[in-house]
């Protein structure tokens, strides 16, 4: 990092030499931030963990949010002909039930994890791009609050989350929920766009020395994958996105039928991201099960290459199977039966991944502890979310299922049951990494129970009750066609409802333990390596300081962190225990890295990102007011290429006594 | 004292006055060139005055103490371009002022940046006395706003001629054209990746004379006009359909265009040997009657197997338009393709509105100048 | 993997440690059990009632088998380790990163799985696509929120069935047993999806697109089905019904449906009830071969008040029994189950009769005609059609007094 500054004629001189660079006096405003322990700090950060933090924090909120909206729709549909929500209502729920979860809840959740630990685990000491990385924070919390600002300003996007044409039109939704949902998706998008750069950028080129591609944990190579995926999916969706807002706001006609245009290039446009964003979103927690299972069975991961490649041959195969979302939206049989076996196909690699994980626990020492709950939920709960994947990815049966209760019992086994769980086993396995304080077992038990109880109530009656043919997104159903008998659409929605409440309860109980964690005079403080982990994140103190890794680690395995405690003898296989993670920490850090530089604090990432929702409300309720962003935007680009690379020199500790030789450490650690 | 400049503006205000001499010769005492010239003379022979007084500006050697603080010794301000730029701008908001607002704007636009160019330049000149940081400077400073602009105008200069060449290209030659230009950049462009050690100056010397020639050519074309069809067609309204006839009174260069929506169409109409038959789908053999529901964006697809080319007109009905005073105007409702040459295929959207026992013709599928070709139309 | 063959050759000795296997089977076929409970639900999946959707389940029942087979093998691989290789104290085991062997073998064996799911998978598709031995065509219209049928009096239709001019009716779809109908599928505004889960799978309908989808049903009856792309606000209210009749009763329906139109008697409140009709309901819904009172046939002009164009035509009203896209029913509870619940002998008969004026469900075509928009979300608010350049996306509140209603239903009750 090269650092600008004036050239100043009176740079002490002793003995000839200078004594180091002085740093730059910066240009008025454009100074940066200097390291504060105030709220401003999280304001003006660029630190990863930070940032992964407050990803966290507000992917949670949404989820609380999102789930309100489910509890809604459930509630709505405990009875038939159901009076709490008016069919407006309904239909703004579940687009923003699926919106909200999709994009704000999982998605950035597993960007929180992928922020905090990727460094972590690759050993480097922040992110490629860390600017970069705070403006994808705001950008996905502006974007979010934009999206669901749409409440209040005459109600959310009413389309359903894949808004099909020409639903969407201005003609069928006069509301502004749809310009508010495209354009905050628009704006989440941006912070999916830089953060799939920037994480590629970190993974690709600053590894730790010696850590190969194939010793990167699995996690990380989930991650990577997932980043790939978005790269090239969230163009796509930006292209459609722009040709809704035309259509809305600028009266073009790229769906109308009547100018010729056939609507089913909006269905085309949005699988063609939509499908990939389903893998998008399982791989993190695929990946973050990948670390908890060995950890718990004290094994490594069984066949870590085909894990690492299937989850690459999902990312590839993942783009050609779209259409099986549109089996029964008219095309030939030629592309229906084409669809229809690509996706048969990806059950395989993604088939290896259960053998795989089974395998793992197969012949272990496994210990339920709740990250290992959560995670063998995921594995069965998975094989039943990939099995119903299965039946309907036979073409035929799938005109009989889709749009039915059994394809919303389908997803939300893959992705509640799934995504969701694997980053509840990520909350658990990496709380004491976070926040130096191990998460209550006890209470986590009964947060596991529930939810996986609350789950499969919800969600297992819908497989009934689509098979039983009751369509998805209808405000009401009817005892005309609930069928008699005791087990009905009448039974089963009841069922469904209640578990709904279970595992609203189950959630709660999250949030529960996590006051009870930080408040209780009586949780102690989390030993360094409370589960005997194995990977290079644990190698360092709890929570990390803000430079990560007072040394570098050099990796010389895949699961360093277990072969630096861990002897295996050669001739009986046998492992033993030969040094503490404590030694281990100790030992590498007995010779501290040197000019340790880290990236200054910044405020332009959080004022661009605060001047693009301006431009969406300006395009909503008064074209000048997209000038007046357009300005902000141009302006706040300017500040942020014009801005010192570094802060003054308040953030410089001063030359250490007896360290000689004019030596500058370049940084204050945390701690 | 004649200094060495100093020379050069008497000996330049001398030819001056000799000029304004011959001048007031040659056009028999027209006096307006031979003022300026004499104006001209005298500001010259002031300046040469100015360059005997200081002695170009040079100091003696032997005046030692001068060494340091004369001007001359001093850094001069960096080379600058924004002056040059300055007086164009000037000069095109002038001659927009006269001839077209569109110069008169980009002039404008022209001046303000070569005016905030020149007070930054000016500012960073006096920023340090270190020229290379003084560049620098000015470099944070401009370069977010130089280069992206910079680039959107080069883009733009690229998109421009680009365009308009393939405008005056005709429709043959054009596909030649774009895969030669293609070829070549691709080709500069894998020499370059091969040949790493490529001078930039070579790489620059070459984008620069594309560049150029690009907007050469384009302007010369531009000039030129469009090829002719599109000057047909927009004298014609481009393409808009202004009757369904047999003739021609709107350009068709579009006809022979393939259509791409070929299946799930409300009906397939081909004109073959004289004679009109439809296909839909889920019917058995070709249809000379169809049935379309009302009030539906039905999409037709026409076409011509025939010699010659030919048109179909859909036909559903009439408005009737009172124009007052009993006078009424009858408006049939219709909506036709171009003209389809052998072999050619188009499509169009109807909406038919009411049912057809609201007319009292019925609604009929047509080719115009074929009096066999039709085919009835139901709409229940 | 001798290791391990070892290991469950050894569990097999200890028939006890199976339970966990046994509980997660026991319950997998449990859930299959009770999804197959819901026997009468009119909208199973799972009951072909002719030869299109017994093809696809003949197809789906293996799949599901075998999904719940696999599924049961994974559950109890899962809960074997679980139980077996919980931590007891046993030492750390072998850092082994995997077998080969096992892999290839547990790759290979779900590619034959998928591969033996593959092959029949194609073969249905393409026979369900097949439209050459089409013996009767009809278009279907999907708009917001109610399906348009029209029979048109084209080809094979006049021949065979006697379907001289076109026939348009809504709601319920109207088949002759052990016909091949094909639908071709289409939509005014939005997209829709048709489906008749007895009878064949769905297939969206897609504005300016027109979808083929074979119907045919094996038995006379009365078929529900629901509109399943989501369509905007009343989505929920799209239903439809297909009607199979045996081909005598089918015929007597043809006849029914092309009657000509009877002028209601003089003095009656039928004849107040078309003169009302004229005024009001007609400016969006067609009854055919009704007269203006200077002797002028009544076309209705739908395309001016309403957003897709279309409305229900009303001619024949009463020989359907549901209305306002099959979402209320026009026979009262009884009347219903007589003939929802006839036998295949009886229910040609039953349908045909219509609706009678006792058998009227008076409660909710009285509401409907009050206030239609409060019974169905329709997006009818006259301050909200400004996107809409001023037309209604369904039928408004007209604002009919008691009396009107009153001869406006006896005008209705006539039309069959």
């Amino acid at each position: 990092m090269t650092i600008i500054d004036r050239p100043s004629t009176d740079v002490a001189v002793i003995g000839g030499a200078p004594t180091g660079v002085k740093p730059s006096e910066a240009l008025g405003v454009f100074k940066r931030p200097a390291a504060s322990t105030s709220w401003r700090d999280w304001v003006v950060t660029v630190d990863h963990k930070k940032l992964g933090i407050m990803y966290g924090v507000t992917a949670f909120f949404f989820f609380i949010v999102g789930g309100v909206e489910a509890l809604l729709i459930r509630l709505q549909l405990i009875s038939p002909d159901g009076k709490v929500l008016n069919a407006d209502q309904y239909n703004q729920m579940f687009t923003m039930h699926a919106t909200t979860m999709v994009f704000l809840f999982v998605m950035p959740m597993a960007a929180a994890f992928a922020n905090y630990f990727v460094p972590l685990q690759i050993g480097a000491r922040d992110v490629a791009f860390p600017r970069l990385n705070a403006f994808g924070f705001w950008c996905f919390l502006f974007g979010g609050l934009f999206l669901n600002s749409s409440w209040f300003l005459g109600g959310g996007a009413d389309g359903g989350w894949f808004m099909y044409a020409p639903n969407s039109s201005t003609l069928f939704s006069p509301s502004h929920g749809i310009d508010f949902w495209t354009l905050g998706l628009q704006i989440t998008g941006i912070a999916s766009l830089t953060g799939a750069i920037n994480l590629i950028v970190t993974v690709l080129n600053m590894r730790a020395p010696g850590m190969k591609m194939m010793r990167m944990p699995i996690f990380t190579w989930m991650v990577l994958v997932t980043q790939f995926l978005l790269l090239f999916a969230i163009p796509v969706i930006t292209v459609a996105l722009f040709l809704l807002t035309f259509q809305r706001s600028f009266d073009a006609t790229f769906f109308d039928v009547a100018s010729g245009a056939d609507p089913l290039l909006w269905q085309h446009l949005f699988w063609i991201f939509g499908h990939p964003e389903v893998y998008i979103m399982i791989l993190p927690s695929f990946g973050i099960i990948s670390e908890v299972i060995p950890v718990f069975s004290k094994k490594p991961l069984f066949g870590y290459p085909i894990v690492a490649m299937s989850g690459a041959a999902i990312g590839f195969v993942g783009w050609g199977v779209w259409a099986h979302h549109m089996f029964a939206s008219g095309l030939g049989p030629v592309s229906v039966t084409v669809f229809s076996m690509a996706t048969m196909a990806i059950a395989v690699p993604t088939g290896v991944k259960i053998v795989n994980w089974v395998m793992t626990m197969w012949g272990g020492k496994l210990s339920f502890t709740v990250p290992m709950l959560f995670a063998i939920a995921l594995v069965v709960q998975f094989t039943i979310g990939g099995l119903s994947g299965v039946t309907h990815a036979v073409a035929p049966s799938d005109t009989q299922q889709t749009d039915t209760y059994y394809i919303v019992a389908h997803f939300h086994y893959v992705l509640f049951g799934g995504a969701v769980f694997g980053l509840f086993s990520g909350f658990y396995y990496w709380w004491p990494k976070m926040f130096r304080r191990q998460l209550s077992e006890g209470l986590g038990k009964w947060n596991f129970w529930l939810m996986l109880i609350g789950m499969n109530l919800t969600f297992g009656p819908m497989h009934i009750l689509g098979l039983q043919g009751q369509p998805r997104r209808m405000m009401v159903w009817t005892e005309a066609r609930a069928g008699e008998g005791l087990f009905n659409f009448g039974f089963w929605n009841r069922v469904a409802s209640i578990g709904s409440f279970v595992l609203g309860i189950g959630v709660l109980l999250f949030l529960v333990n996590v006051i009870y964690t930080h408040k209780s005079k009586k949780v102690a403080i989390s030993p360094l390596d409370p589960w005997d982990a194995r990977t290079l994140e644990w190698m360092t103190h709890n929570p990390p300081q803000e430079h990560n890794f007072d040394t570098i680690p050099t990796v010389g395995h895949l699961d360093e962190f277990f072969h630096r405690k861990y002897e295996t003898d050669a001739s009986t296989h046998s492992v033993k225990q030969v040094h503490s993670a404590e030694e281990v920490m100790a030992e590498l850090n007995s010779h501290p890295d040197e000019h340790i530089h880290m990236p200054s604090r910044s405020y332009w990432p959080i004022l661009l990102a605060l001047s693009l929702p301006v431009i969406g409300y300006g395009l909503i309720y008064n074209r000048m007011l997209m000038a007046v962003g357009a300005a902000l935007v141009l302006l706040t680009m300017f500040g942020w290429s014009m801005e010192p690379s570094t802060s003054p020199d308040e953030d410089f500790d001063p030359p250490a006594p007896g360290e000689g030789g004019g030596h500058t450490k370049e940084l204050s650690p945390l701690g | 004292m004649i200094t060495t400049s100093s020379k050069l503006f008497y000996g330049l205000g001398a030819v001056s006055i000799a000029g304004s001499i011959v001048w007031i010769i040659a056009h028999d005492g027209g006096a307006l060139g031979a003022v300026a010239l004499v104006f001209i003379a005298v500001a010259l022979l002031f300046l040469g005055g100015i360059a005997s007084y200081v002695r170009d500006g040079h100091i003696l050697s032997t005046d030692t103490e001068q060494h340091d603080s004369a001007p001359a010794a001093q850094r001069g301000p960096s080379h600058s371009w924004f002056p040059l730029g300055t007086a164009l701008a000037l000069g095109m908001l002038v001659v927009g002022l006269v001839t077209s607002p569109g110069i008169f704007k980009v002039g404008v636009a022209l001046l303000l940046a070569m005016l905030g160019e020149w007070l930054i330049q000016n500012w960073s000149d006096r920023a340090s006395s270190d020229p290379s940081y003084n560049e620098r400077v000015r470099g944070w400073v401009v370069h977010p706003l130089e280069i992206p602009i910079g680039g959107a105008l080069l883009l733009g200069v690229i998109v421009l001629s680009f365009s308009r060449i393939f405008l005056a290209l005709s429709v043959e030659a054009g596909p030649i054209v774009f895969a030669i230009l293609g070829a070549l950049v691709l080709f500069f462009g894998s020499m370059l990746s091969i040949r790493r050690g490529t001078s930039k100056r070579l790489v620059g010397a070459v984008c620069g004379v594309a560049l150029l020639a690009l907007s050469v050519v384009g302007v010369a074309l531009a000039l030129n006009g469009e090829r002719e069809g599109l000057t047909i067609a927009a004298e014609e309204d481009h393409f808009a359909h202004r009757a369904c006839g047999e003739e021609a009174e709107e350009s068709d260069e579009d006809a022979v265009r393939a259509v791409s929506a070929k299946s799930s169409v409300a009906a397939t109409v081909t004109l073959k040997d004289g004679a009109l038959y439809a296909e839909m789908d889920g019917y058995s053999g070709p249809l000379t009657s169809i049935s379309l529901q009302r009030a539906w964006n039905s999409s037709i697809l026409f076409l011509n197997e025939d010699e010659g080319e030919h048109r179909m007109v859909v036909t559903y009905g009439k408005v009737v338009e009172s124009l007052g005073g009993g006078v009424e105007r009858e408006t049939l409702l219709q909506a036709c393709t171009s003209l389809v040459a052998q072999g050619g295929q188009q499509g169009v959207v109807v909406n038919i509105p009411k049912p057809s026992i609201s007319s009292s013709e019925g609604f009929s599928i047509t080719v115009p100048g074929l009096e066999g070709a039709s085919i009835e139309v139901m709409v229940p | 993997m001798k290791k391990m063959i070892d290991q469950v050759g050894e569990s097999m000795k200890t028939a006890g440690r199976w339970r966990n296997a046994s509980k997660a089977a026991i319950a997998v076929s449990a859930l299959t059990f009770v999804a197959s409970c819901g026997r009468d639900a009119p909208q199973d999946t799972w009951q072909p009632a002719g030869p299109n959707a017994e093809r696809i389940d003949n197809l789906q029942r293996p799949v599901f088998y075998v999904a719940g087979i696999v599924g049961v093998i994974v559950f109890a691989a899962v809960a074997w380790s679980m139980y077996r290789y919980r931590d007891r104290g046993q030492a750390i085991p072998e850092q082994t990163h995997g077998k080969p062997a096992v892999e290839i073998v547990l790759t290979v064996i779900p590619v034959l799985i998928l591969l033996g799911v593959a092959i029949p998978t194609a073969s249905t598709i393409f026979k369900l696509a097949e439209t050459s031995d089409t013996e009767m065509t009809i278009n279907v219209t999907g708009q917001q929120w109610w399906w348009e049928y029209d029979y048109p009096a084209v080809g094979s239709n006049i021949e065979q069935y006697g379907i001289t001019a076109p026939i348009v009716t809504a709601g319920q779809l109207v088949i002759p047993e052990n016909t091949k109908v094909l639908l071709r599928v289409t939509s005014r505004d939005v997209i829709h999806s048709y489906w008749i889960p007895k009878l064949n799978g769905k297939k969206d309908s897609v504005p300016g697109r027109v979808h083929l989808l074979r119907m045919e049903g094996s038995k006379p009856g009365i078929y529900a089905g629901q509109c399943t792309e989501f369509c905007g606000l009343s989505h929920a209210y799209m239903r439809m019904e297909a009607v199979v009749l045996a081909r005598a009763d089918y015929d007597k329906w043809v006849a029914n449906q092309l009657e000509e139109y009877t002028v209601p008697e003089v003095g009656t409140d039928a004849a107040a009830g078309e003169a009302l009709f004229i005024q009001q309901c007609s400016r969006c819904h067609q009854v055919n071969g009704l007269k203006n009172s200077d002797g002028s046939l009544n076309i209705a002009a739908p395309e001016q008040n309403l957003v897709s164009g279309a409305a229900p035509n009303l001619t024949n009203l009463m020989t359907r029994n549901t209305f306002a896209g099959a979402s209320w029913d026009l026979l009262t509870p009884e009347c219903r189950d007589n003939v929802w619940n006839a036998s295949s002998a009886d229910f040609g008969e039953r349908y045909l009769a219509g609706v009678s004026t006792e058998c009227l469900n008076q409660r909710d075509l009285r509401e409907w005609l009050r206030n239609a928009p409060a019974k169905k979300p329709m997006y009818a608010d006259p301050t909200k059609l400004t996107s809409t350049g001023g037309l209604y996306r369904g039928m408004p509140a007209l604002g009919l007094t008691e009396d009107q209603i009153n001869i406006i239903v006896a005008y209705l009750l006539e039309r069959k």
